[in-house]
């Protein structure tokens, strides 16, 4: 019985070894993710997409229309 | 054995002195020694894992990231030998871009076994290092700080070290609040070094830098950066600033300068922030102080009439206009006119009438030569000479800005205390601090002073301040449909030296804020050395146009007429 017990801690202990790794691992992706999206949402980054591949201009004038 | 007595008794000797001596070796490592050993084999059973800690974010006012962290490795190559394989030290310095040479020579100088070879390893550097299986190569997982958005804010947000150390701006300013505490975990391992599952574990968590939340706004600083660069270009000058402030709460909107730096490269570090640090002269934005202290002092109101000559000889010194006059125009000015046109001459004479002691004392009452206090490392202090100090002529000069030297920082503060009508707010870059759960931990308070200055006095300015907008030099920053206060500045430039001034060198600016009633947004535009027109109207004011027209549009705020006409309805 003992013996079990002893083989199940370490199965599990090496099982959240394991999972913490991953969860190490996951989160040095999700800041890497993170930063790529604060790069492409750099106002420079989304500026020059508009102007050169999506064909718009900075707006001239707003007309407000009273209501 | 009875033919030998004397040697058994030599035997026996000898044993007994054996096991003396091993009983003196046995108590003297076990009771002398016992601390030695005691930690030696503490070291060799236990096993220490440092556990670094994350460094905290900085945030724009709406908690876009401005400075992150990334998880990288570190590269080492350890050799038993001083000269390891040739091919690995190829391979390596092909992929890590480092000279072949340079590295044998190191590995010889420190004569050691261990050398980084670089710390902060770019993903491709450590994939490629890791494809290739090199032998004598080892990595270390570590930090970088990245700043997403390159160039942005770069003066403010500062840079760090090698080792993450804050070496610049708020990165230096708040270091031991952004590096965290490291933890530990001690571990009890077996004879191969392996940590026992067994054995004692005693840990102590690492705590997370704190994060910043700053009072910088991602939009206008941006198109502060792109303004100004767009003018330092097009004007073919050498450097520039400019701050954007709300001066209700003193925040800090955008604090931009050129040249910039991006601070994810090691190189060309701009180590100080030219909008805190640096001094000038500020020239005619000074006005604007010389005639707070002349109104309140009730030597002039608005319609004083003057006459004002094209030319005064004061001294040795000929205090002149930057433009000629036109023909047939009058030289009697009233107050309000001499602000719009921004006449050197009638200003001087505004200040002898003041005196020096009252300019002195207005000049100070509006902080004019004392730090903000802003959170920002290295504020410079400016240079108001003390008043035992003035020449005969100082007090026309200082009247319109010259022989007086300011921050950036200081002029924006100063002129806000104006839109604010009398009440100075110290300027904040930092809003709160917060731990590594988003909890606030600390606000930065808003901190108001009112000046001794009397609320007319700061109503009747402003209202000569939205004439220079609206008929005087300050056109060019004229945006239909809001009001506007503002004066232009043009100041010859000091010589490092500091005897004379720079020929044909002019520093060019524009101070404004709007709308005028209760101002949310003032605005300093400081060009240096412009080449293709040295005025603060031709080369400031049209900086201020933009971002001002960019800030309504991306703000909505319509104009005032549609905004009276809704509050009539």
């Amino acid at each position: 019985m003992a013996l079990v017990l002893n083989i199940k801690t370490v199965s599990l202990n090496q099982k959240n070894q394991f999972l913490r790794k991953k969860i190490i691992q996951l989160e040095d992706e999700n800041r890497g993710l993170q930063l790529e999206v604060e790069e492409n949402l750099a106002l420079n980054h989304i500026e020059t997409i508009a102007k050169t591949q999506l064909g718009m201009s900075s707006p001239i004038t707003i007309n407000y229309i009273h209501p | 054995m009875k033919g030998y007595p004397l040697r058994e008794a030599y035997l026996k000797l000898g044993i007994i002195c054996f096991m003396i001596t091993l009983i003196l070796r046995i108590a003297y490592l076990q009771i002398i020694e016992h601390e030695f050993f005691k930690t030696k084999s503490t070291i060799q059973l236990k096993r220490l894992i440092k556990l670094y800690p994350h460094r905290g974010y900085i945030f724009d006012r709406n908690m876009v990231p401005l400075a992150l962290t990334e998880s990288t490795y570190a590269s080492f190559l350890i050799s038993e030998k001083l000269e390891p394989p040739e091919e690995i030290i190829k391979t390596v310095s092909n992929i890590l871009k480092l000279d072949s040479q340079d590295i044998l020579q190191k590995l010889q100088v420190t004569k050691g076994s261990f050398l980084w070879l670089k710390r902060q390893l770019s993903k491709t550097e450590y994939k490629q290092l890791k494809e290739n299986n090199l032998k004598h190569i080892g990595f270390i997982k570590t930090e970088k700080r990245v700043y997403p958005k390159g160039i942005f804010a770069s003066h403010v947000l500062g840079f760090v070290g090698i080792d993450n150390q804050g070496l610049g701006g708020l990165e230096h300013k708040f270091d031991f609040f952004l590096r965290g505490t490291p933890g530990k975990v001690i571990l009890e391992k077996d004879p191969n070094g392996y940590p026992l599952l067994s054995g004692e574990k005693i840990a102590f968590p690492p705590y997370d830098g704190n994060h910043l939340v700053t009072t910088l706004d991602e939009f206008i600083q941006y198109i502060s950066q792109k303004y100004l660069e767009e003018a330092i270009l097009e004007n073919n000058a050498e450097k520039g600033q400019i701050i954007v402030m709300n001066p209700q709460n003193g925040d800090i909107l955008a604090m931009a300068a050129y040249p910039n730096f991006d601070p994810n490269n090691e190189e060309n570090m701009i180590k100080k922030n030219p909008c805190i640090s640096d001094v000038y002269e500020p020239g005619s934005v000074f006005k604007l102080i010389t005639f707070a202290i002349a109104l309140d002092n009730e030597i002039i109101t608005p319609k004083t009439i003057l006459q004002v000559p094209e030319e005064l000889k004061l001294k040795n010194v000929t205090i002149s206009e930057a433009h000629k006059r036109t023909k047939g125009e009058s030289d009697m000015k009233t107050s309000s006119e001499i602000l719009e046109q921004s006449l050197n001459v009638g200003t001087s004479l505004i200040s002898i009438k003041l005196g020096e002691e009252k300019l002195y004392e207005g000049i100070k009452s509006f902080k004019i030569g004392e730090l903000t206090g802003i959170e920002l490392p290295a504020e410079s202090k400016g240079l108001v000479r003390p008043l035992k100090n003035w020449s005969g002529v100082d007090i026309a000069m200082i009247s319109f800005g010259q022989g007086i030297a300011v921050t950036p920082i200081q002029m924006i503060s100063a002129v806000a205390a104006i839109a604010n009508n009398g009440i100075y707010v110290k300027p904040r870059i930092l809003q709160y601090m917060t731990n590594a759960n988003f909890e606030t931990l600390k606000a930065i308070p808003i901190s108001k002073i009112r000046l001794k200055f009397k609320e007319k006095t700061m109503h009747e300015l402003k209202e000569m301040m939205k004439n220079v907008v609206e008929k005087g030099t300050g056109i060019p920053a004229k945006v239909e449909g809001y009001s506007i206060a503002g004066k232009t500045g043009t100041s010859q430039k000091p010589k490092t030296n500091g005897l004379g001034y720079e020929s044909g060198k002019y520093v060019a600016s524009f101070i404004g804020f709007f709308p005028v009633e209760k101002p949310s947004y003032i605005i300093l535009v400081i060009i240096d050395s412009p080449k293709k027109s040295i005025y603060g109207s031709m080369v400031a004011a049209p900086v201020f146009k933009k971002i001002t027209k960019d800030i309504v549009q991306h703000f909505h705020i319509p104009p005032e007429n549609l905004q009276k006409n809704s509050k009539i309805k």
